[in-house]
Order: structure tokens, then C-alpha cells, then sequence
């Protein structure tokens, strides 16, 4: 049995402090402002035992890091010892807030591969340690020669700002931004206990002022109109520059042998080690934007993993689907070659895509004719015979739409996978291992079957359902098949291995 | 869905099944038609609606049950022609479906575990589900329902054994 070892001598605080978390608000409240309702007192009251118990747990964890598994012991009262074998082992990624990073800390999050199974939370270690429990895990080494982690082993990405930013403009999180900052205004003002909040306020004297604006000449609410959703658009922009900048600074991608390693943050740094092997599905995604930057984004699926930090000790948030970043922006002419580095089989440089059947397109279309029908009946009775004048333009756009998406959609067999492509506006790739492909359908439904069509889905693993599979519709029912059935033969000629 | 592949390798489901799915779905009906019915009735009797409006009701109850009877019925014996299932050296593949039809093929490499689950119907039938487990997401449980118990056994443990990859 190996050496037993502890968390950092300072875990106690950050334990305590993420259990005080919860309890911050109703706290500061309670301690400053004067009438404090009674909840706020029984939450600062109950703080007490919650962080205290906190401590005592982080001072009996204990872990060993032993020849084929992670063994961790914790609990007061109820002892439980978990045995974790490295091949479950997906991830093991740090977390660091700025105080970790003041003492050289940081949070561990281990991710294991079943569903089931809860991921390992160890608040805090060492920066060693884990560089130790890396190690251990990933490349069986049980001696740490520090010249070997600090060998640039290979950068394969390094994102500045500029690139940040221009993944800022062609994402849209703005609407995060601005959802959090809502959520302050609202916070704030319980808290200085006004009357009427601001939100109130405003929305108070909202009617007349719209009215007001209403009785202008057209012309002019129009034009105002314009431009405050420009700005809108401009600012939501700005903000998602903002996030992407502070979320991903400094993003650095390295490969160490098998294992791709990601640093990214500003305030958290974020240090994620994904081992080559685990990576289930490849994700590339090109919006307009993209294309007019000349990027790309590409993600990965692994399985297990994900969900908050916000449990303390073992028992850890259930492992969610998770999408992690290969290449947030990334130069399009750079692909192929970021791929095959990364994943050598993988070869998407000349692929010979395979189409959908030839009159898929009139099965979009047709589902394009319908919806444009069911808004045509409201409007026609809301705007009278001027909602005709909508119906040609629409039915056009929707013919245009379904021949443009066929066209963009199709799917490669390689020697080694499979790839679907699909989307025309938003353009996607996916790209999966044979060996990764979990089980293959075949669907009809008794529309595809009066064209003559049927659709493939394949499974790839993962923890939670959505975004696991491949999905490719609109097959001559022969193509179908025969593309199943060597799906079927290519995969179960090939071990899983986690 | 008729092709090349449909071919005699592949086994129907027990017959058995189709008389244990009509009982489970007359024990439902029953057990929601009944305390409907008492409403309908209580309706009709008590309450101030026009005639037409309990004529109205009581015939779409009847319409109702009716429809729910007729499908408990017939559908059974449909799953049962639709639904096949063989099991090979390379893994499981069940095809059903009566409107909307599937090919779910599992390699046997995939399995990571199954269970073979037997309610207290299918107990008097001796039938059961077969459960299989993968580490898929919209496939992770693949299950076949109206097996003989005596068939489900045998497959269950060809499709666990020799599983000594992934890990």
C-alpha cells in the first residue's frame, strides 16, 4: 500500500469558504443592515455547524495513489473508502480562483467515465500533487522528475487576445453577461431594502413614456428603433468579448504523448487534462461569422464529467454530458492538420462526402410549405389579404433553404470513422472513431418509407442524452442499409475502450 | 421493414407475449375506465348540464374506452408480427416498430452489462424483458420485452461472457 496523503494544510479554509457561499448574502445583510428578517439570522446561524463540519471532513480526507487506482477515504461519521481505477479515469482538471492561485492551490476535479458514478472532488491541493496524481493516473509514473512536466511537450495552440475577441463577436454570450448583471440589480436592491426597486421604477413610468414615444412620427420611432437595436446587438457583442475574454485568457492547448492539456482563465484558471484515448466525438462548428473571420470551432466529447464545483468531498455532482474546447477559434485551413496531431487516425483532408437521396430536398421543402402555411392562416386573419404578399417570398426562401441544406449535408466512411457534415448557414462536422460508436439504428418513419427513405443514428457514449449521437436522415432506404450494416461490422470488429 | 436481411436467422418474439400484453392493458383500462365511468355517471345523474351535454359526455367516454379497447387489442398481435430480434456472434440486433420502424444493433464488445427483468405478469407467463446496457446516450438501455424467460437467460449471459476489453 502506498504512502497515504493528505489535502494541502490550508484546504480548511476554502472548504469553509465554499460552504459559506451559499450563506454570504443573508450574512452580510444580517451583519450591516439594521431590521434583518428572521431567515437571514438563522442562516448566519446556521453557517456555523455546516462549515465546521466542512473542516473536520477536509481534516480526515485522506487518498492514495496506488498502482492501478485512486483510493480515497472521507466522511466523520460514515468512513467511505472509494477505490476509482485509473482506466475509469477520464479527466483530472484543476481549478484555480485567484486565492488558490496567491498560495499555489488549486481544486481537483476527477471525472470518471460511467454515468453512474459521481465524480471525485478534492478541494485543495497541491500544485505538486497533482502534477503527482497526473502522473499516476495517465502515464503510470511513480516518480516525478519535475523536468518532465515542465518540458513544452508540444504547443499546439495558443489563442491571444485578438482571437479571443474575435471568438467574443461570433459567440453570443452577451446574453450571459447581461442575465448576470440583472440578477445583481435585483440582489442590490433587496439588500438596501429600497421601496420600489429600480426594475420597478422604470417599469413604472414605462406606459407613458411609451406612449410618448409612440405618438412621434413614424418615421422616427422607426428610425429610433433601428438604431437602439444596434446598439443593442453591438453592445451583447462587446459583452460576449468581454466573457470569452476573461473565461478563456491565455488559452494554451499542449500534447504531452497521449494527453492534450488546456489552460485557460483570467480570475479561475482552468487547467483541463484530457487523455487522447477518451476523446468520443469531434465537433467542428462554422457560423457566418466564422467564415467571415476564416475560423473555425472546434470542441470535444468526452464522456462523464462536467456539473458544478459546488459539492464538497465525494459525493460530487452527477457526471453531465460535457463539450469541452480543442480549439475555440482556429484558423480553417488549420484543421485537418490540428486534428491528425491530435488524433493520428483521424484524416479529414480530401474526404469524398456521400449526399442524402436525391429528393431529400423535397421532404425539407415540403416541411417548409406547411409551416409557412400555418402562419399564413393567423396572418391573413390578423392582416387581411396583405399576408399573401408574405407567401411567395417565404416559399421561396424555404425552397432555397432545403436544397441548400441537402447540399451541405453528407457523410464520409473512412478507414477509420465516420464523419457528417451538415448545415449550410451554420455549418457543423462531426467526427467519430469506429471504435468510439456505441450502437447503430436504422429508422423509418412511415414518411420515409412512403419516399422510399430511411435515417441512421449512431451512438457514441456519454453521460447524458443529447448531442451523443449522429443522426443522419433522409438515406435511400438500399444506402441505409448498407451504410448500417458497415457501421455495424467496422465497430464491432474494434474493442471500446473507454 | 421487408429486405434482403429479414431472412429466417432471425427469431419472433415469444406468442405468449401477446396474450400477457392484452391482460396488462385490460387490468389498465379497467383500472382508469372505471373510476371514469363513476364520474360519468355522477355527471350525468347530479349534475345541472343539459342533455345533450350528458349524451355528449357519456358517448365520448364510450368512444373513448371503445378506442382504447380496440388498440389494446389489436396492437399486441401487431408488435408481435413486427417485432424480431437476432443474436450472433458479433452482437444483438432487434428490429421493430409498427408505424414508426427501427434496426437497433448492439455489438456484443458494447454490452456492459444486462438484466433480465420479469414483472409479476410476465412471471405467470414465464416471460421476460431483456435488458441491455450500453455506455451510449440515447441507446444506453436497449430492452425486449416478451421474451420467454427460458430464451432471455441464454442470451443475456452469450452477450456478457468474454467481455474482458473495456474495462
Amino acid at each position: 500500500m502506498s504512502e497515504e496523503k493528505r489535502l494541502h494544510p490550508l484546504s480548511w479554509f476554502f472548504a469553509a469558504a465554499q460552504a459559506a457561499k451559499g450563506f454570504l448574502v443573508p450574512i452580510l445583510f444580517f451583519l450591516f443592515a439594521s431590521g434583518g428578517e428572521a431567515y437571514e439570522l438563522w442562516a448566519a446561524v446556521f453557517i456555523i455547524p455546516i462549515a465546521l463540519s466542512a473542516v473536520i471532513r477536509y481534516v480526515v480526507f485522506r487518498y492514495r495513489l496506488e498502482k492501478d487506482e485512486l483510493v480515497v477515504r472521507d466522511g466523520i461519521l460514515t468512513r467511505t473508502e472509494r477505490h476509482i481505477p485509473y482506466a475509469r479515469i477520464q479527466n483530472i482538471d484543476l481549478i484555480q480562483n485567484p486565492l488558490h492561485r496567491l498560495i499555489n492551490v488549486a481544486l481537483v476535479r476527477v471525472e470518471t467515465a460511467s454515468g453512474q458514478k459521481p465524480e471525485a472532488i478534492i478541494r485543495v491541493l497541491s500544485l505538486d500533487a497533482v502534477a503527482e496524481m497526473r502522473a499516476h493516473v495517465f502515464e503510470g509514473r511513480t516518480t516525478i522528475d519535475p523536468a518532465d512536466d515542465s518540458r513544452a511537450s508540444g504547443v499546439i495552440l495558443q489563442l491571444p487576445a485578438r482571437e479571443l475577441a474575435k471568438l467574443g463577436i461570433v459567440s453570443n454570450k452577451g446574453l450571459v453577461v447581461v442575465g448576470a448583471a440583472v440578477g445583481a440589480l435585483w440582489q442590490r436592491n433587496r439588500w438596501w431594502g429600497d421601496e420600489d426597486t429600480i426594475v420597478d421604477s422604470y417599469l413604472g413610468s414605462a406606459p407613458q413614456w411609451l406612449e410618448g414615444f409612440a405618438s412621434r412620427p413614424a418615421l422616427f420611432v422607426a428610425l429610433s428603433l433601428l438604431v437602439v437595436g444596434i446598439l443593442a446587438v453591438v453592445l451583447l457583442r462587446l459583452f460576449s468579448v468581454a466573457w470569452f475574454l476573461v473565461q478563456l485568457y491565455g488559452f494554451t492547448l499542449r500534447q504531452q504523448k497521449e494527453n492534450l492539456r488546456a489552460e485557460y482563465g483570467l480570475f479561475n484558471k482552468i487547467s483541463r487534462n484530457i487523455p487522447t484515448p477518451r476523446i468520443q466525438t469531434l465537433i467542428t462548428t462554422e457560423s457566418p461569422l466564422h467564415r467571415w473571420f476564416g475560423r473555425q470551432s472546434v470542441e470535444l466529447r468526452t464522456v462523464g464529467g462536467g456539473g458544478d464545483d459546488l459539492d464538497i468531498g465525494l459525493e460530487g455532482a452527477a457526471p453531465k454530458a460535457k463539450s469541452q474546447w480543442l480549439a475555440p477559434m482556429v484558423p480553417t485551413q488549420r484543421v485537418p492538420e490540428l486534428l491528425t496531431r491530435v488524433l493520428p487516425e483521424v484524416e479529414i483532408g480530401g474526404l469524398a462526402w456521400e449526399p442524402l437521396a436525391p429528393l431529400a430536398w423535397r421532404r425539407l421543402f415540403k416541411r417548409g410549405l406547411i409551416i409557412v402555411s400555418l402562419i399564413t392562416v393567423p396572418a391573413t386573419l390578423l392582416f387581411g389579404v396583405w399576408a399573401v404578399a408574405f407567401v411567395l417570398p417565404a416559399t421561396a426562401a424555404a425552397y432555397v433553404h432545403s436544397r441548400l441544406t441537402i447540399k451541405h449535408t453528407g457523410y464520409s466512411l473512412t478507414p477509420w470513422g465516420v464523419v457528417f457534415k451538415s448545415g449550410w448557414w451554420d455549418r457543423t462536422m462531426k467526427i467519430v472513431r469506429y471504435a468510439k460508436i456505441q450502437t447503430v439504428s436504422q429508422g423509418e418513419s412511415p414518411f420515409d418509407r412512403r419516399n422510399g427513405m430511411a435515417s441512421i443514428r449512431i451512438d457514441t457514449a456519454g453521460a447524458e442524452k443529447g448531442g451523443h449521437t449522429i443522426d443522419i436522415p433522409y438515406l435511400e432506404r438500399d444506402t441505409a442499409i448498407d451504410v448500417s450494416r458497415r457501421l455495424y461490422a467496422e465497430c464491432s470488429g474494434r474493442a471500446f475502450r473507454w | 421493414m421487408e429486405h434482403a436481411q429479414d431472412d429466417d436467422r432471425s427469431s419472433r418474439l415469444d406468442p405468449r407475449s401477446v396474450v400477457a400484453a392484452r391482460l396488462t392493458g385490460g387490468i389498465v383500462l379497467v383500472c382508469v375506465a372505471l373510476p371514469t365511468l363513476v364520474g360519468v355517471g355522477m355527471t350525468s345523474l347530479f349534475s345541472p348540464w343539459n342533455t345533450w351535454q350528458k349524451i355528449g359526455l357519456v358517448v365520448a367516454w364510450v368512444g373513448l374506452t371503445g378506442l382504447w379497447a380496440v388498440t389494446g387489442y389489436f396492437v399486441p398481435a401487431l408488435r408481435y408480427r413486427t417485432t424480431r430480434y437476432r443474436v450472433d456472434a458479433s452482437g444483438l440486433t432487434i428490429r421493430r416498430g409498427i408505424l414508426w420502424r427501427s434496426v437497433t444493433s448492439v455489438p456484443k464488445s458494447r454490452v456492459q452489462h444486462t438484466d433480465v427483468v420479469q414483472g409479476p405478469l410476465q412471471r405467470q407467463f414465464e416471460l421476460a424483458t431483456l435488458v441491455i446496457h450500453t455506455a451510449g446516450t440515447q441507446d444506453a438501455s436497449v430492452s425486449l420485452s416478451g421474451l420467454a424467460h427460458h430464451t432471455a437467460l441464454p442470451i443475456r449471459d452469450f452477450l456478457i461472457d468474454g467481455r474482458g476489453d473495456g474495462v
